[in-house]
């Protein structure tokens, strides 16, 4: 209490004022420590807070309406699911009621994944239609180009594409697009389109069709992967009321069918801001507990100077907690000093981040200033800077005032002697580690605690490594060695030495920026080698049996080869061991399965063999079956995963539909598939000799090698099969891996405060050392050495500081994307050097050059005229 | 007014030394009267400094007792020998210990500022006692700005502008040529006589020392001689 009362008093404010002079330009470079990481969490805090008030506002604009129900089965009857009445389930019928009772307007949509082809230039690819009632979206806006593209698409008279679609191919309003079997002309591009679908709009730009003509396609289908929806809009409803009450609910989750609201959509999407706004802090706290670590250096070596003026005032009566107060202030100015400056930082930064990485959502954020993010930077970085300079300040108290007396003030006690240190680290642990937990995604004690932790253990290795590298000098260092080598590195453990600041902040600089690239280089790396090293990239789907010898050839004819050729049979469950899958529940057979099974259509094949990435569990590969020995019976290989789920095994039957044939089914063996390998995998795999009059279509995969050669080969194909659809894997893990890159450059511009603070501090001790290296040079003058010996000698210094904390960054930083390769991402570790010795040479390069800047002028002049320009 | 400003009572101090104890003063026992100048005098390392740290309350002893001002030190705690040293104890150090980034004036008003005194008054105070030390046109000056003995006579200067019970001077002109030294010693005799603050000064200096009204020889921690004027 009586520290605190001390920094009331007019006299301590007085005295840190006055007591600073001479000091303040490298107090405040120090101060600047805090800048960076201030900025960063003021920034991201800001952009956080803007995007959460543009989610909340345009919220139904998110959506375009107020309820959406979607399914993978039709369930309206707008979805013309060709059903009749009679074979709508129970379920489907209960739906249907549902529907017809919800007030408000409504739109139905299907869409399905097919190939569009432009006959002008015989373009095609793969796209996601949208076949929609024109009334959505009920809020917010499609803007068209030309405008009246929309009113034409109302009518009938054309499609819409997504600009990437029209610029990738050349086409322009009233050229031809055929979908499937129908042919429609482009009414115009979206400026800004409609509400996403889902996730996977990113893969295939979206086609917007006339939903009364998505049947005249025939390409909606299984093979497609329809999805249909209907939205509701109802104006009389209030803000946050549900539409759906929990029998409702109920009703739709038996059939299958899922409900998202605007608060649903609001929340998942302020969810994936929850935890990028957390991680991405998280990367800011470490920039920010960096500059802590500079500001409480730059208050030590200052402390360590004013040892003496401590003592004498203590000898003309001050006391302790005054004396303590004085340079609490002053560190307390320091800190908020920085953390304003590194707020108005933050707060310009806010305006430039959007027009860098967020150029491309679907709505304009209002960059307005957020008060409660900058006041909590500037909290935040003021309570780390005050809690980095409480550990320096204790020495104050511990000051002798007989110090004065004997003409030599140095620090007298041992820290962990003293009660106040250990309860000043405490306090100090805590307080950061509260701020992490807070900072963490979801603020999951655990993850707050696991971050400190982590942080501690790599600050601890680099102080260690500067205890080590002094350690080695002192040791290792002959006489025979050349004088300005054993000078350069004698400065490395002489007293008030940079080398224990230098590791810490360079250290863990290099550290976080090269694991951020080491991590993000491993993912975009494992997604291209692993999945398609030497492996299909081109997958064509729904090719019909009559259809399977022409693409063969086609295939042949650009010299590829055909690596799978997956015959398809449709099926569903529809008993499992005898009893049928509604009575399962009842009859108590063990737990529930899960309810997707259930209403899954399976697409199984028949093959004689495994293959590369199937191996059998339990039970035996059965190649080929003769139904007539089997009494009908047909042997199965099942997939791990789904005999787990369907609590089956060796042995066990299954019953299965086909279309109107039903199947009785033995499991003849359990298989493990690598479901990470891109390939054709299946769950349910049956013997040549079983279902061969059941095939629906043909799955083919290709290698082509190249974006031509896949182009080549679409055009041939879908000009002649407008039915078959190609995917190209290696376009969409090139689309995951900009995804990636992307995500990385932001990561990566976060962790560039990391390393500007590192620069800043940097700066800030080598200004430090000026004086040290000041009377260094002087006497080295005075006893005749030249200019370019001490050009050496400070080249050498500071060349070794930037090497060892380039390698031990560096070396923890293999350390780390190991840990976060194997136990965070599952993949693959791969080891590389490159990246790790560029840090390192450009930090050495960037620590010499520093070091020399700082020091200009020490070398070149004489010693007299050094003295007197420094005691000015 | 008291008759004994100063009081030691076998007054001992050792410091820890490789695994033993060093003893520096043994059983002192010392009596100085209110408004007398005593200087203590002795070869290098025989105690004067620890003596004078002690007296002066800056350090505890081992045993024994000092009572100054009519207050037992050994008592009292360090925020209470802070208070006594601001209200009754003025000191002038052989490196001057003037803070650096003072200037004259403010390094003056220290003490003043440290009990809590009005500043403007203070500041007048401070400046009519530069005069006084003939560093009247120096009171915004940096020490850097000042030579030794200026240092010296603007140390004097914050040494009485408390107007302390007793001042200790820590070999005063030690680091000063032979005409600031001069100066410097008139100061402090003067100002004693005026201000009736008693003096204890430690000193190599024989001449400086005879001035003082009693000489303290110290010899191997103790005092061997102890000789009035």
């Amino acid at each position: 209490m009586k520290y605190l009362r001390e920094l009331f008093r007019p006299w301590t404010w007085r005295m840190a004022w006055r007591e600073s002079r001479r000091e303040r330009y490298r107090l405040l470079v120090f101060s600047l420590a805090v800048f960076f990481g201030v900025g960063a969490l003021v920034a991201i805090g800001s952009l956080r807070s803007n995007l959460g008030d543009t989610i909340e506002n345009k919220a139904k604009e998110l959506l375009g309406a107020d309820l959406l129900l979607r399914s993978r089965k039709p369930f309206h009857k707008g979805h013309q699911s060709g059903l009749s009445q009679s074979e709508l389930s129970g379920r489907q019928a209960e739906v249907k009621q549902l529907i017809s009772d919800l007030p408000g307007e409504r739109a139905v949509e299907v869409s399905f994944m097919t190939m569009i082809f432009f006959p002008k230039g015989e373009g095609s690819r793969l796209v996601n239609v949208r076949a929609i009632d024109p009334v959505y979206p009920f809020y917010g806006k499609a803007v068209t180009s030309p405008e009246n593209a929309w009113d034409k698409f109302q009518r009938g008279e054309g499609v819409i594409l997504e600009a990437a679609i029209a610029e990738q191919f050349g086409v322009v309003p009233g050229d031809v697009a055929r979908i499937g079997n129908l042919k429609m002309p482009v009414a115009g591009v979206f400026v800004q389109p409609p509400p996403a679908a889902s996730a996977f709009a990113v893969f295939s730009p979206a086609v917007f069709l006339p939903r009364q003509r998505a049947w005249e396609t025939a390409a909606i289908g299984i093979q497609s992967f329809p999805n249909y929806r209907v939205y509701f809009r109802d104006p009389s409803l209030a803000l946050d009321q549900e539409i759906l009450d929990e029998r409702q609910k109920k009703v739709l989750r038996r059939a299958g069918v899922r409900s998202e609201t605007v608060e649903g959509r609001k929340k998942g999407l302020g969810k994936i801001l929850d935890r990028l706004y957390s991680f991405l802090s998280l990367i800011g706290f470490v920039a920010l507990l960096l500059g802590g670590v500079g500001i409480a250096s730059a208050m030590h070596v200052h402390i360590s100077r004013r040892l003496r003026t401590v003592a004498t005032l203590r000898c003309l009566g001050c006391s302790p907690a005054r004396a303590t107060a004085v340079f609490l202030t002053q560190g307390m100015v320091l800190g908020l000093f920085g953390s304003i400056a590194g707020a108005l930082f933050g707060v310009l930064l806010q305006q430039f981040i959007p027009r860098l990485f967020l150029k491309d959502l679907p709505f304009e954020i209002s960059l307005d200033l957020a008060p409660s993010e900058i006041l909590g930077g500037i909290g935040i970085g003021f309570i780390i800077s005050v809690s980095f300079v409480l550990l320096p300040l204790l020495n104050v108290r511990r000051v002798s005032p007989l110090s004065a007396l004997r003409g030599q003030a140095e620090f007298s006690f041992r820290r962990w002697r003293d009660p106040f240190s250990w309860l000043a680290i405490a306090a100090v642990v805590g307080a950061l580690t509260a701020l992490a937990v807070d900072l963490s995604p979801e603020k999951k004690p655990l993850l707050g605690i696991g971050f400190m932790v982590a942080l501690g253990l790599i600050l601890f290795v680099l102080w260690m490594v500067a205890r080590v590298i002094s350690w080695l000098a002192r040791r290792l260092v002959g006489m025979s060695w050349p004088y300005v080598l054993r000078q350069g590195l004698a400065n490395l453990y002489r007293p008030r030495n940079q080398t224990t600041l230098f590791q810490l902040s360079a250290g863990l600089g290099v550290c976080l920026v090269v694991t951020l690239v080491l991590v993000q280089e491993m993912l975009i790396t494992q997604l291209g080698v692993k999945t398609l090293e030497g492996k299909a990239d081109t997958f064509l789907i729904n090719v019909r049996p009559a259809q399977v010898q022409d693409v063969t050839g086609m295939i042949e004819s650009l010299q590829l080869n055909i690596e799978e050729n997956a015959p398809i049979v449709l099926m569903k469950l529809s008993q499992i061991k005898g009893i049928k899958l509604a009575d399962l529940k009842r009859e108590n057979e063990g737990e529930k399965i899960p309810e997707w099974t259930r209403q899954r259509d399976f697409r199984s094949t028949y093959r004689g063999e495994m293959i590369a990435n199937e191996k059998i569990v339990r039970g035996e590969w059965v190649e080929k079956v003769d139904l007539v020995q089997t009494d009908g019976t047909i042997p199965v290989s099942v997939e791990e995963g789904i005999a787990r789920d369907l609590k089956i095994d060796v042995g066990d039957t299954l019953t299965m539909k086909s279309g109107k044939d039903e199947l009785v089914l033995r499991v003849a063996n359990i298989r493990s598939v690598e479901w990470g390998e891109l390939g054709l995998n299946f769950f349910f795999v049956f013997p040549e000799g079983s279902i061969e009059q059941l095939r629906a279509f043909n799955v083919m995969t290709t290698r082509t090698g190249s974006g031509a050669k896949t182009g080549e080969l679409t055009r041939m194909v879908v000009k002649k099969f407008p039915n078959v659809t190609l995917i190209d894997a290696s376009a969409m893990i090139d689309t995951v891996s900009e995804i990636v890159e992307q995500v990385g450059w932001v990561i990566r511009f976060m962790a560039l405060f990391t390393v500007l603070t590192g620069i800043m501090i940097l700066f800030g001790t080598i200004l430090s050392g000026r004086r040290n290296r000041i009377e260094e040079s002087v006497l080295l003058r005075t006893l005749g050495a030249s200019e370019a010996q001490i050009l050496r000698i400070l080249i050498t210094e500071y060349a070794m500081l930037g090497l060892f904390a380039g390698l031990a960054g560096a070396l923890l930083s293999g350390v780390a994307s190991w840990v976060l390769a194997v136990f965070v991402f599952d993949l693959d570790y791969l080891s590389r050097i490159g990246p790790m010795l560029a840090a390192m040479a450009i930090l050495i390069c960037f620590t010499v050059s520093v070091g020399l800047l700082m020091s200009r002028g020490i070398a070149r002049h004489s010693p007299l005229e050094i003295l007197r320009s420094e005691a000015g | 007014m008291l008759e004994h400003i100063l009081i030691t009572e076998k007054l001992s101090k050792s410091f820890p030394s490789g695994g033993s104890e060093l003893a520096i003063l043994h059983g002192i026992d010392l009596k100085v009267e209110q408004g007398s100048t005593c200087a203590i005098v002795g070869p290098s390392g025989s105690g004067k400094t620890t003596l004078l740290g002690l007296c002066a309350g800056l350090d505890s002893p081992t045993s024994g007792e000092v009572i100054l001002a009519d207050r037992k030190l050994g008592g009292l705690s360090e925020d209470e020998r802070a208070q006594v040293r601001n209200e009754s104890v003025g000191f002038v150090f052989q490196n001057f210990q003037l803070i650096p980034t003072l200037t004259a004036l403010e390094n003056v008003l220290v003490p003043l500022e440290l009990r809590g005194e009005k500043t403007r008054n203070a500041a007048d105070l401070a400046r009519e006692l530069l005069v006084d030390v003939g560093l009247g046109e120096r009171v915004t000056h940096f020490p850097s700005q000042l030579s030794g003995g200026e240092q010296q006579r603007v140390a004097l200067a914050r040494a009485f502008i408390g107007e302390p019970a007793i001042l200790f001077a820590d070999e005063p002109t030690g680091n000063l040529d032979g005409e600031s030294s001069a100066m410097v010693e008139e100061m402090l005799f003067e100002l004693n006589n005026v201000k009736k603050t008693t003096l204890v000064i430690v000193t190599h200096d024989r001449e400086l020392a005879n001035k003082a009204g009693m000489v303290l020889v110290m010899k191997d921690g103790r005092i061997s001689e102890t000789t009035r004027a």
